[in-house]
């Protein structure tokens, strides 16, 4: 089949692993969001390396909306670290959110890569960021900020006293 | 992933209003119910279940399981590639799943239900947006939905069939921002 008679299907018609990869990584890149979510999926689940590479076209032209580029974090978090964390890095300061609260789902799942340098300095960003937030905001969700302080919420104690040191 | 509201009642709904209920056949056998007036096609489908929030829900205890596992005890939870195939079949579920609701919430915050009319209006929107697009290749159009609380934004996308119809081929809902009204 053919791109676009597949995107006349909606997302659960469509068997994924039948598929070859460039028409997945072309489903990726489709405005069908449901379908490109999946797409993208079963290339991460094949081990395939376009997806880093479809994951990383995905974040850095804002392609979809903001779950398909939740998605497209996990799946370059998965095969190429050092190029979601710089992302991640450059996002956490005023990125959205609904992304704020993505990236911070997937830092507790991946705590220890976060524990050290260069994650560490990504935690001290959303710890900093937080601060701005009281209990009422829909994101980032209420469980995933508290699971976010019991996981890396030491570190407050360590910002106060970096600002406090700068400021003196 | 059903739909709660009788696709009858719809198409009922739908004849009214002057459009035919048709199905259409994809090349892999797949049939696909569609909204039809004029050369434009509908499925109604991606109206009454994926934009009703009507994707089924992904396993949350099996997630926060794996997701327990993982951060616990990373060596068992990489002993089995099960596990990480597992956690990447539920996070998709779980994006499609939370996109699907988001759009009914901006749905409802328009003032339209998951209801017969509540679907019928959006099918009626996608089959009067298809007749004013002018497609020669798939193209994107953005279109406002009048509801009766509030404006619905729309993107839709459409392709033209082998045989010339107009087919949605996508439907999203814009999520209204914070401090829009």
């Amino acid at each position: 089949m053919n791109i676009n008679e597949l995107l006349i299907l909606t997302e659960d018609q469509i068997d994924y692993s039948s598929l070859p990869e460039n028409t997945l990584e072309q489903l990726a890149f489709s405005d069908e969001l449901f379908i490109a979510t999946s797409a993208l999926t079963e290339l991460s689940m094949r081990n395939s390396p376009c997806a880093a590479s479809v994951a990383w076209e995905i974040l850095s032209h804002a392609h979809g909306d903001h779950h398909l580029q939740a998605r497209a974090v996990e799946v370059l978090f998965e095969v190429n670290r050092q190029r979601a964390m710089d992302w991640m890095e450059q996002q956490v300061p005023e990125c959205e959110l609904f992304m704020l609260n993505a990236i911070m789902e997937l830092i507790i799942e991946n705590e220890s890569d976060f524990k050290f340098e260069p994650g560490l300095s990504i935690t001290h960003l959303i710890i900093e960021r937080l601060a701005e937030f009281d209990e009422e905001t829909r994101f980032p969700h209420p469980a995933a900020k508290s699971s976010f302080l019991k996981h890396f919420g030491y570190l407050r104690a360590g910002f106060a006293v970096s600002a406090h040191h700068l400021a003196a | 992933m059903e739909a709660k509201i009788n696709p009858t009642e719809v198409g009922k709904k739908l004849r009214l209003q002057g459009s035919e209920i048709v199905v259409v056949q994809a090349s892999n056998g797949k049939t696909i119910t569609c909204a039809k007036q004029g050369s434009v096609l509908v499925p109604i489908d991606k109206v009454a279940i994926y934009a009703m929030g009507k994707v089924k829900k992904y396993p949350e205890e099996e997630l926060r399981q794996l997701q327990e596992l993982k951060q616990k005890d990373r060596k068992r939870f990489d002993a089995s590639r099960e596990n990480e195939w597992r956690l990447k079949e539920i996070k998709n579920l779980k994006h499609n799943y939370e996109r699907s609701q988001e759009m009914f919430e901006s749905i409802k915050k328009s003032g339209l239900a998951d209801s017969v009319d509540g679907i019928s209006t959006i099918i009626a929107h996608l089959l009067f947006v298809g007749e004013e697009v002018d497609v020669q290749s798939p193209v994107r159009h953005p279109s406002k939905l009048e509801g009766p609380l509030g404006n619905l934004k729309v993107l839709s996308t459409w392709t033209v069939l082998p045989d010339g119809m107009r087919y949605l081929s996508s439907l999203n809902i814009i999520p209204k921002k914070e401090n829009e009204q």
